[in-house]
């Protein structure tokens, strides 16, 4: 099927109004997710993936697509209003979205974050469109020693670029690999750290964790002190279609982010978040006047918001081309297509082109439907804005605790869910991130079975990795990650955007 | 933190210990024909070893006094330790008393015994919880939960 056909299949499908009705639930929630601080994209992902079983795969996936990108429009409105990130990847918008919301520029500042949004999501599915289906024809050459030095190349990026300690991060990963590899064992069937419990048979479910790590452990790092109500700067909203003089000074900016955002969504470890710091710090260096960042620069607003949009399109790539997800919310996404029976790689578009064109004619009608969900209904949010969390968490706390039981009818889940919340909370009291660790959940297995595969091939022998083109780069960027740490000038570059993003949270 | 690193570290070592040896009794195999406690070997050195490293480090910055501290001031323990419990007591008596009821009085319980609310407000959101959970998930979603003692 060539791309022509291919799009004409997935606008067939989406124009089902069944599936735009998917669509338009999930990019409707991930709005919500967006606006509201203290449930990410992550978390709403996997508290709802439970709900979506009961429908076909088609309209789930679409669906939880929608949660992500829809996520990364919401997001900046809190951002720009209350100087508090709706989610990671709007961090940064906190700096100029705010300022300008404080010199009466609230409407321009939402304006050119939500008209960047489109573009950039809308360019990055184009994106995604073309790159795809060339890259799943050069994967299906791969074996398994290209499978798991592209994971091992994954997992070194998310872990250079995890916001402190290194070793802790790798730490995170390995304790990851090792619950993701509980179960029988895919070549002997042996079991492993069952401890007779009959639903560890079939692995650790993947959405008790990540529901615990990013759900329960949220909710209780926000109630640990007493909830306070937001200060929501109230201005009236106005003029939130940008001038001509807003326009010319973002267009550069949104270029850049939908170029940048696009390329770091690919890299596995990359994401949304690690884009719109990008972005900032290029429009940054690039600007005339990079003393007005931080005090209402709209090119700080545009172009990370473009960047954060664009990146959602990129991460998609090796998700469906390889099966491997390059963040935490991919790897929600990967076990969330195995729910519904798809097995993400090579194949996916031969053998499921519903799936794969399906999710991308729903992104661009996903992206259409954010732009005219987040301007002129923008004074809906604000309301949104309004409820309190003392209302929200039972909310979030129930819907983890329906979904971690819809996922197999059992308690066990919920149970083992609960743990992975305490667990979450106090690693990230004691600086230790979630998102390694839920990668390396998801990387685990194919690491396992493609490293021991790799070394039945070669008989024992290491040398299999360095003899493959594709293996080397890989390597080389590996052993380039692990250096620079050790390279002064790199060093304090890595700690210098954590500290950044660390005194923007 | 780097007080807390001690701790977390030696917790760290003992798990990568356990999972090493652990290693051992599922088979590691050889280099030619890995067995299925291989990955569990590698990766529990490495949990260890890391560990070490951790340590390491937070003996380093104890010693050159650059300490960051973890701020404990202020956590409502009684409140965490209360959710946590309450999560669990629910999980136990879903199944035994029926989801509605078991939704009911943890929602109850959250919306009134957490935040200071007033009754009016916890017993709303409360019901407006329940009729929401049956309408999305038992009417539209179709899920199978356990009824118990009502009859829906």
């Amino acid at each position: 099927m060539d791309i022509f056909s291919g799009i004409l299949t997935g606008f067939s499908i989406i124009l089902n109004p069944l599936n735009l009705l998917y669509c338009f639930i999930g990019v409707l929630i991930g709005t919500l997710i967006g606006v509201l601080p203290g449930i990410g994209p992550t978390g709403a992902i996997a508290i709802l993936l439970p709900g979506t079983i009961g429908l076909g795969p088609v309209p789930a996936i679409i669906m939880l697509a929608g949660i992500y990108y829809g996520a990364m429009y919401g997001g900046s409105t809190t951002s720009i209003l209350l100087n508090i990130p709706g989610e990671a990847a709007s961090v940064v918008t906190c700096l100029d979205g705010y300022a300008m919301a404080r010199q009466g520029r609230a409407g321009p500042a939402l304006g050119i974050s939500a008209f960047g949004s489109f573009i950039g999501g809308t360019l990055s599915v184009l994106g995604l469109m073309l790159a795809a289906p060339p890259l799943a024809k050069l994967a299906l050459n791969f074996g398994p020693p290209e499978y798991f030095t592209l994971v091992c190349l994954g997992l070194s990026i998310l872990i250079y670029l995890a916001a402190g300690s290194i070793p802790k991060a790798l730490i995170m990963a390995s304790v990851g690999i090792t619950a993701g590899c509980v179960g029988l064992d895919q070549l002997s069937e042996v079991p492993r750290f069952t401890f007779g419990i009959m639903e560890f048979l079939d692995g650790i479910g993947v959405v008790p964790v990540a529901m615990g790590l990013f759900g329960i452990a949220e909710v209780l790092m926000n109630i640990e002190q007493e909830v306070r109500s937001k200060d929501i700067y109230r201005t009236k909203l106005k003029g939130l279609l940008p001038t001509v003089k807003d326009w010319v000074q973002s267009a550069w900016p949104i270029v850049r982010g939908t170029v940048v955002g696009f390329f770091l969504g690919i890299l596995p470890g990359g994401g949304p978040m690690i884009s719109s710091f990008v972005s900032y710090g290029i429009e940054k260096r690039c600007s005339k006047h990079p003393e007005n960042f931080g005090k209402g620069a709209i090119e700080g607003v545009a172009g990370p918001e473009t960047a954060n949009n664009s990146a959602t399109g990129g991460s998609f790539i090796p998700l469906l081309t390889l099966g491997i997800p390059p963040n935490a919310v991919m790897a929600i996404l990967l076990g969330a297509l195995m729910i519904h029976g798809i097995t993400p790689g090579p194949l996916l578009i031969q053998r499921n082109p519903d799936i794969f064109w399906g999710v991308i004619a729903s992104m661009y009608i996903g992206n259409v439907m954010l732009l005219v969900l987040n301007l002129p209904l923008i004074g809906l949010w604000v309301k949104v804005l309004e409820i309190p969390y003392k209302i929200l968490f039972p909310l979030i706390l129930l819907f983890c605790l329906i979904g971690a039981y819809s996922l197999n009818w059992s308690t066990v889940d919920v149970y083992f869910m609960i743990i992975a919340g305490i667990f979450g909370y106090l690693m990230r009291k004691f600086g230790f991130e979630g998102a390694p660790l839920i990668l390396g959940f998801i990387l685990g297995p194919i690491l396992e079975l493609s490293l021991r595969q790799s070394l039945l091939m070669s008989r024992g022998s290491f040398q299999i990795f360095i003899k493959r083109p594709f293996c080397i780069i890989s390597i080389i960027i590996i052993i380039f990650l692990i250096i620079s740490n050790f390279i002064p000038g790199l060093r304090r570059k890595r700690f210098k955007l954590v500290e950044e993003a660390e005194e923007i949270a | 933190m780097e007080r807390c690193d001690r701790i977390t570290s030696l917790f760290w070592f003992i798990f990568g210990l356990y999972i090493t040896i652990s290693a051992y009794t599922f088979g590691i195999g050889s280099l030619s024909n890995p067995g299925p406690g291989f990955i569990f070997f590698l990766t529990g050195n490495f949990i260890s070893i890391l560990s070490i490293i951790v340590f390491v480090g937070a003996e380093i910055s104890i010693k050159s006094g650059e300490i960051r501290p973890i701020s404990w001031e202020g956590i409502r323990w009684g409140k965490m330790i209360s959710v946590v419990i309450s999560l669990v007591i629910y999980t136990y008596l879903f199944e035994k008393i029926g989801y509605m009821l078991s939704i009911l009085f943890l929602m109850l319980y959250l919306f009134k015994g957490i935040e200071p609310q007033k009754w009016r407000t916890a017993i709303t959101s409360t019901i407006l919880t329940c009729v929401m959970v049956y309408v999305i998930f038992v009417l539209w979603l179709k899920c199978q939960f356990p009824r118990g003692l009502l009859p829906f």
